[in-house]
């Protein structure tokens, strides 16, 4: 065998030697042996790499002092009482009763609910006041009782409270005329001023003719 | 608190520190790393898959090592800024002393290890691990985490302060 292949067969079995130590090296193990049964260099190269191998063996586990895990065992109780504090609210409303968790649950949507109530009540209140018609007299509210003096009292009454009288009954009737045209579409004019009208004409001029009694009789 | 969580670190509390230890000079940096490891097992305890518990533990704990060497800016500066009083300790007789030097120089030489020959090293021949767990640790098919673990040892046997040690204890 040449020098150089020599050189090479004993780089591949210096290769090989991790492969041998683990027993792995199979059918090419009977080769490896064989040279380096022949070889002083690779059998010295086994017998370093053997006696590394078991010293790497031998090392010892090292140990893992007592203070090392106390001091985790005290971190994660550390972290424990944190976790513990910061969860505590949570675990307070888990425990609260039905009620109180659902009114915690419930609060904002109540409020909600409330407020909406609330406003639109303010809402249909001010509509209400804002579309009241004004205060519309009924029929027997615009028509008050007039003061048709019964002729029997007449002679009682005097000149000026009937003139008193006719100025307050124009007024009421204005009114009435203003009324009645504002709320046309409600009541209709004919169906209450006119009427009205009429009687009010009436009454004056029943009152006119007590009045002008009254004046030609003088004053009682 | 949880008693399975106290039981799993009962159960890998060792092996989490192993692999720290193994990666880190420093054994205060090292058990500040599996502090941070343990304390992530806590957090993330619902999700961690019970059959899983291990390898999940040596992830995150080379995981760990990676980001602390990383904040560390090289792993050279985790290095050299403390000893390991603990596997330095020479006393007893001199066969014991020899053995002392030469773990504490074996241990020195897997620390010099690039990631993720030392963890693949660390995982298998220290700790045991299977290589399906350690393929799943760091994120490897089973052929890759060979290639990567035979390749640490033989970065370990090129380490020619390592050999001389060898060679002088196997001359004594």
């Amino acid at each position: 065998m040449s020098h150089q292949s020599e050189q090479s067969r004993c780089y591949t079995v210096q290769l090989q030697i991790d492969t041998f130590l683990d027993g792995e090296l199979g059918t090419a193990e009977q080769a490896f042996l064989a040279h380096v049964g022949g070889c002083a260099d690779c059998a010295r190269e086994l017998r370093y790499a053997k006696s590394l191998y078991e010293s790497v063996l031998d090392l010892p586990a090292m140990d893992c002092t007592d203070e090392l895990v106390d001091s985790v065992y005290a971190k994660v109780a550390q972290t424990q009482q944190e976790v513990a504090a910061v969860n505590q609210p949570a675990e307070a409303l888990r425990e609260a009763s039905w009620w109180q968790r659902n009114w915690f649950a419930w609060r904002p949507t109540t409020a909600v609910g409330f407020a909406a109530v609330c406003c639109l009540a303010l809402t249909v209140s001010l509509v209400l006041v804002l579309r009241a018609p004004e205060t519309v007299p009924t029929v027997a509210q615009q028509s008050p009782s007039l003061p048709v003096v019964p002729a029997a009292n007449s002679a009682q009454i005097d000149a000026e409270d009937v003139r008193a009288a006719l100025d307050e009954l124009n007024t009421a009737i204005d009114y009435l005329n203003r009324v009645g045209r504002k709320t046309e579409e409600m009541i209709g004019g004919r169906f209450v001023v006119l009427p009205l009208q009429r009687n009010v004409d009436a009454s004056l001029r029943r009152a006119s003719f007590s009045t002008d009694r009254i004046e030609a009789q003088g004053p009682i | 608190m949880h008693s399975e969580y106290q039981q799993a670190i009962e159960q890998y509390r060792h092996k989490v520190v192993t692999l720290a230890r193994y990666s880190l000079r420093s054994p205060v940096d090292a058990d500040d790393v599996a502090q941070e490891v343990f304390l992530k097992l806590w957090r993330h305890w619902p999700n961690v898959d019970q059959e899983k518990r291990l390898a999940w533990l040596m992830r995150v704990t080379h995981n760990a090592v990676i980001d602390f060497v990383r904040r560390r800016k090289s792993l050279r500066d985790a290095l050299d800024d403390a000893v390991d009083v603990e596997s330095l300790s020479v006393d007893g007789s001199q066969e014991e002393g020899d053995r002392e030097a030469l773990n504490a120089e074996l241990v020195a030489a897997i620390r010099e290890l690039d990631d993720p020959f030392r963890s693949i090293l660390v995982m298998r021949d220290i700790q045991g691990l299977s290589y399906a767990d350690i393929a799943h640790c760091v994120e490897m098919n089973l052929s890759q985490v060979k290639v990567y673990l035979h390749r640490a040892r033989r970065k370990l046997r090129e380490n020619s302060r390592l050999r001389m040690r060898f060679e002088e204890l196997a001359g004594s």
